[in-house]
C-alpha cells in the first residue's frame, strides 16, 4: 500500500495505518530529534511525542511532503523539550571525567562492523560532531541537522520549519560556516579527505 | 586571505545543494576559479557538508506504533464533519423557518376558526324562547315545591329572568361540527422529516462526491 492510501486511511481514523507509516519515518524522526536534543532518551520521548501529536492533527495535513510535515512535529517537539530544559535544568546522572566533560557510554558508538580502530575514530569524529552541533543556536542546528544529516532539499526543510526559503538558504550556510569553524578544532580527528592541502601533513 | 561576503557564503552553501539557477551556477563557477579565497571557501563548505552527510543513521531504539489508548481513542474527525457541521446548521434553521411558518399558521387558523362561532351566535339568541322561560334546572326546582307559583316565589327563583329579560345565557352550549380542527403539527412534521431525509441525502451524496475524487487525485 502506498503512503497516500497509507495517510488518508489514517486520516479516517485508522490506526493501523498510520503505525505503518510510523515504522517508515521513525529513523528518520529519531534521528532528527537524537541530533538536535543530543539525548538518546529525550530523543526517544520528542519522537514519542510527536507521532502522537502527529496522529491528533492529521487532519491538518494537506498534502506536500509528508516527510517534511512529520519533521515539523518532531521538531516542534525538540523545542518543546530544549524549553523545558531552561526552564528547569537537570544534572545528568553520568560519571564525569577528569576534564569535567562528561563520560560518553560508548554502547550506542558501537559498530560490531568495523575493526576497533575505525570504531574508535568514528566514535571521535561523530563526537566532535555533536560537540560541535551542540555549540550551534537551536535554529541554526535544525536546519542543518534536516538539510544535511537528513538530506532533505531547501523546500522540504522551509516547510518543516515554516520559514522562508531565502531564511533557511542563510541559515544552512552560516550554520556550516560555523560547523567548520569548531571542527577546526578537532583537525586531527578529520580523515586526510576532510583536510585543506595546506593542512594536510600539519 | 580575503573572508567572503555572507553573500557569497550563501551563494557557495546553495551550490553545493544545486540550489542555484544555470546563470548563477555558472558565474559563481567563473568567480571560483578566478578567486582562491572563494575556491577555499567552497571546499570547507563541501567538506562540511560530506562529512555530515556521511553520519550513520542510528536505528530507533524501539517501535513507536501507537495504541488506541496513546491516541485516546479519539481517532481524527473525518473529513465530512465540516459538511455535517454546515448540513446541521441548514436543517436547523429550516426547523426554525418551519417552526414559525407553522406557528404563524396556527395563529391565522386559530382566527379564521373562530370568525364561524361568531356568526352563529346570533342565531343561537334566536332559538332561545320567546318568554324568556326559566331553563329546565329551575323548573325542576319548582315542581319540588308543589305549589303554585306566587309573583313573589317567581322573583325569587328567577331573579335573572325577571331583572334582565333579553340577557344572553353565560355559556352557550359548544357547537358540535362534524369536521374535526386539524392540528398543523401534524401536517408540518411530516414536512419538516422529508427535507431532513433530503438533506440528509444531498450530504451523503456529497460526501462520496469528495471521497471519489480523493481517491482519484490520489491515484
Amino acid at each position: 500500500m502506498d503512503e497516500i492510501t497509507l495517510i488518508h486511511d489514517a486520516q479516517q481514523g485508522d490506526l493501523e495505518a498510520f503505525n505503518r507509516l510510523v515504522l517508515t519515518h521513525q529513523d528518520a524522526l529519531y534521528n532528527t530529534a537524537l541530533r538536535i536534543l543530543n539525548d538518546e532518551n529525550q530523543a526517544a520521548d520528542a519522537t514519542q511525542e510527536a507521532f502522537i501529536s502527529a496522529f491528533r492533527a492529521l487532519n491538518s495535513y494537506r498534502g506536500g511532503s509528508f516527510k517534511a510535515w512529520l519533521m515539523r512535529t518532531v521538531t516542534n517537539a525538540c523545542y518543546d523539550e530544549l524549553r523545558r530544559q531552561k526552564r528547569r535544568p537537570t544534572t545528568p546522572l553520568e560519571p564525569e571525567g577528569e576534564d569535567g566533560e562528561e563520560v560518553e557510554s560508548p554502547r550506542w558508538l558501537a559498530d560490531p562492523g568495523a575493526s576497533p580502530e575505525q570504531s574508535l575514530e568514528q566514535a571521535e569524529i561523530e563526537h566532535a560532531i555533536e560537540h560541535c552541533l551542540k555549540s550551534l543556536p537551536t535554529d541554526f542546528r535544525t536546519v542543518v541537522v534536516l538539510a544535511d544529516i537528513q538530506g532533505m532539499d531547501y523546500t522540504e526543510v522551509a516547510s518543516s520549519l515554516r520559514k522562508p526559503l531565502g531564511t533557511v538558504k542563510s541559515r544552512l550556510a552560516r550554520a556550516r560556516m560555523r560547523l567548520r569553524e569548531c571542527l577546526d578544532g578537532f583537525a586531527e580527528l578529520l580523515p586526510d579527505m576532510f583536510r585543506l592541502e595546506g593542512e594536510r601533513g600539519a | 586571505m580575503k573572508t567572503p561576503s555572507p553573500h557569497d557564503i550563501e551563494q557557495l552553501s546553495a551550490i553545493l545543494d544545486a540550489e542555484l539557477s544555470r546563470t548563477e551556477v555558472v558565474r559563481l563557477g567563473a568567480r571560483i576559479r578566478q578567486e582562491p579565497d572563494l575556491a577555499i571557501a567552497y571546499q570547507r563548505l563541501r567538506q562540511v557538508r560530506t562529512l555530515l552527510r556521511g553520519q550513520p543513521h542510528r536505528r530507533a531504539p524501539r517501535n513507536f506504533t501507537l495504541t488506541p489508548k496513546m491516541t485516546g481513542l479519539r481517532p481524527p474527525l473525518p473529513r465530512v464533519v465540516p459538511t455535517l457541521s454546515w448540513a446541521s446548521v441548514a436543517a436547523m434553521l429550516l426547523f426554525i423557518v418551519t417552526l414559525g411558518t407553522n406557528t404563524l399558521g396556527r395563529f391565522s387558523f386559530s382566527f379564521g376558526a373562530a370568525a364561524p362561532m361568531a356568526a352563529e351566535a346570533p342565531m343561537m339568541l334566536e332559538s332561545l324562547p320567546a318568554d324568556n322561560t326559566a331553563p329546565d334546572t329551575y323548573a325542576a326546582g319548582s315542581t319540588d315545591l308543589q305549589t303554585t307559583p306566587t309573583p313573589e316565589t317567581m322573583t325569587l327563583r328567577m331573579p335573572e329572568a325577571t331583572q334582565a329579560p333579553d340577557m344572553v345565557p353565560a355559556e352557550p352550549p359548544a357547537l358540535k361540527t362534524d369536521r374535526e380542527p386539524i392540528d398543523p403539527w401534524l401536517i408540518a412534521w411530516p414536512g419538516l422529516a422529508v427535507t431532513l431525509l433530503v438533506i440528509a441525502g444531498l450530504v451523503r451524496w456529497n460526501s462520496l462526491r469528495i471521497f471519489r475524487k480523493r481517491i482519484a487525485t490520489h491515484k
